[in-house]
């Protein structure tokens, strides 16, 4: 193990064990939406509040391996307090590190922990699911 | 056993996915690439020789499955697949499914066995009863008695379970059905490559399969009925080939079962078949599953050593497939870890939604074995699932 397998795991295993931002919503000014993954069942129900162009919170539901659920709660750390620009941005830089092209590491955080995604290219989908499902929430038709 | 007949096994993996589809002997291989190079032609059309030879290679394989199966030759259709064969069924068998009547199905059953019914029943008003299953994944001919009556119209079962492996007692459920007139579908997808198929023995009225499970290539299944049965049905597509005569205001057709082939088929699928079939025949059948059913002991054996691990379905110990999980971590976290070392499995709900949902679990890892897994593979096997815990260090 060397030093980055370490801090990465650590970090996965922080938002596995403590899961950021989850809580339960029923407020009715939150977007929402639900994507699943068919292939393998992993599901995500996400919760948006946005206040004219900023985040001011993300929710969220997740069943689903560890990819997934990490992904999941990093992602509502990265993006609470954005911009929606700033969310694109950030987004497009997590995009292009799970399909190793070149990214900011200051941008994305706790999210490159998942660097090494570009090296097991059939769980990439584990970690794109939660982003998929924000851009569908906000209506953002752009694919990832 | 015979692993040099297998290019695939001379590459890197060690490969555990063979009820997803099985790796495909070289004659088998051989023979698609004979029909492309040598007598590339279409079947059924014309008087020239190269159509002739072909033609007659097609209908061989039409008996070899015949006799695979202990039908007869007219009573095979070439379809794509398991879920092809199924899927036509379920169009061809609209006429006969009323408002009020019922479709009998399992909560074990894959989606291709599952959804066709649940959709018919929801276009014709049909009520789909869906019957739990045994805790070794079997239906329980009780279980069966209980739900079947008068207004029972098909019932559609699987003879080996994809997840438990379990194998359903067919002929008894048979005779359950058929004093109530009902038509009994088997999906026989898991169980053609692993169990001696009589379909008259059975007394089975429909029974689908698959040819890739079967050491054969993709993209052709067989759907065989009882001949005056595929009689009475009508295609549902129309074209080449499945004609009689056509005039400008009616259309005959051919016979069973060439009115269910309409255009040009998978000539160079259902000739590799073909060999698959002559391939299973000289190792034998029962060679084969006699030697995976040793394995599959050799197998749990060493799985009880991984610490924390749940297997749902050690008592099926005639079958090829073990289910598990390793308690707190995903199925699909311990199939990444296995792919890393080339180590190929099964992890997720393996099409089997409502059974999953059944076991109460979201997914599982599903390791199916052939005759030509050793236990060297399954102890590489061991070696990497001891470090299961480690996985997060593993992986990322």
């Amino acid at each position: 193990m060397n030093y980055s397998n370490d801090l990465y795991r650590n970090i996965i295993l922080d938002h596995i064990e403590n899961p950021k931002n989850k809580k339960e919503i029923n407020s009715q000014e939150y977007l929402k939406s639900y994507l699943k993954n068919p292939a393998c069942g992993d599901d995500v129900l996400i919760y948006v509040l946005i206040d004219k162009d900023i985040i001011k919170d993300v929710s969220y539901d997740v069943n689903g391996c560890t990819v997934c659920k990490a992904s999941t709660s990093i992602m509502s750390e990265l993006l609470i307090g954005k911009t929606l620009k700033e969310v694109d941005i950030i987004i497009n830089n997590i995009n292009n590190m799970l399909v190793g092209k070149d990214f900011d590491k200051n941008i994305i955080k706790d999210a490159i922990a998942f660097e090494g995604i570009k090296n097991l290219p059939p769980r990439i989908k584990c970690a794109i699911l939660p982003y998929k499902a924000f851009k569908k929430a906000i209506g953002d038709k752009d694919e990832l | 056993m015979n692993r040099e007949d297998f290019p695939m096994l001379k590459e890197k993996y060690i490969y555990f996915n063979n009820a997803a589809t099985s790796f495909k002997p070289i004659e088998v291989i051989n023979e698609i690439n004979d029909y492309y190079t040598k007598y590339n032609s279409n079947i059924n059309r014309g008087i020239d020789s190269l159509s002739y030879y072909s033609t007659n290679k097609y209908e061989e394989v039409r008996n070899k499955v015949a006799n695979f199966i202990n039908a007869n030759n007219n009573e095979i259709v070439f379809t794509r697949g398991t879920t092809d064969s199924i899927n036509l069924l379920a169009y061809f068998l609209e006429d006969i499914i009323n408002e009020n009547d019922e479709i009998i199905i399992s909560i074990i059953e894959h989606h291709s066995n599952f959804v066709p019914w649940q959709k018919l029943c929801k276009r014709k008003k049909a009520k789909l009863i869906v019957l739990d299953v045994e805790k070794n994944g079997t239906i329980s001919p009780s279980l069966l008695k209980n739900n079947i009556n008068t207004n029972t119209k098909i019932v559609a079962l699987n003879h080996v379970s994809n997840t438990m492996g379990a194998t359903n007692n067919i002929k008894e459920l048979s005779n359950i059905i058929h004093k109530y007139n009902a038509l009994f579908i088997v999906d026989g997808a898991q169980a053609i490559s692993n169990i001696k198929i009589d379909v008259k023995d059975l007394e089975v009225d429909f029974y689908a399969f698959s040819g890739h499970k079967m050491y054969g290539p993709t993209g052709i299944g067989i759907l065989y009925g009882k001949k005056q049965l595929l009689d009475n049905m009508e295609p549902i597509s129309y074209g080449g080939e499945m004609i009689d005569s056509v005039s400008i205001d009616n259309t005959t057709y051919k016979d069973t079962p060439y009115k269910f082939e309409a255009g040009t088929m998978m000539i160079s699928s259902v000739l590799g078949l073909g060999k698959a079939i002559d391939y299973i025949n000289k190792i034998g059948i029962i060679n084969m599953h006699n030697y995976v059913v040793n394995l599959r002991k050799y197998l749990i054996k060493q799985l009880q050593n991984i610490y924390n691990i749940n297997i749902y379905n050690e008592q099926n110990e005639d079958s090829s497939i073990v289910l598990f999980n390793i308690n707190n971590i995903h199925s699909h976290d311990i199939g990444s870890l296995l792919d890393k070392y080339n180590i190929i499995v099964r992890a997720g709900h393996h099409c089997c939604e409502p059974f999953m949902k059944y076991l109460k679990v979201d997914s599982t890892v599903r390791i199916s074995l052939s005759f030509y897994n050793t236990k060297e593979e399954i102890d590489k096997l061991i070696e990497i699932l001891m470090k299961a815990g480690d996985y997060i260090n593993e992986l990322f």
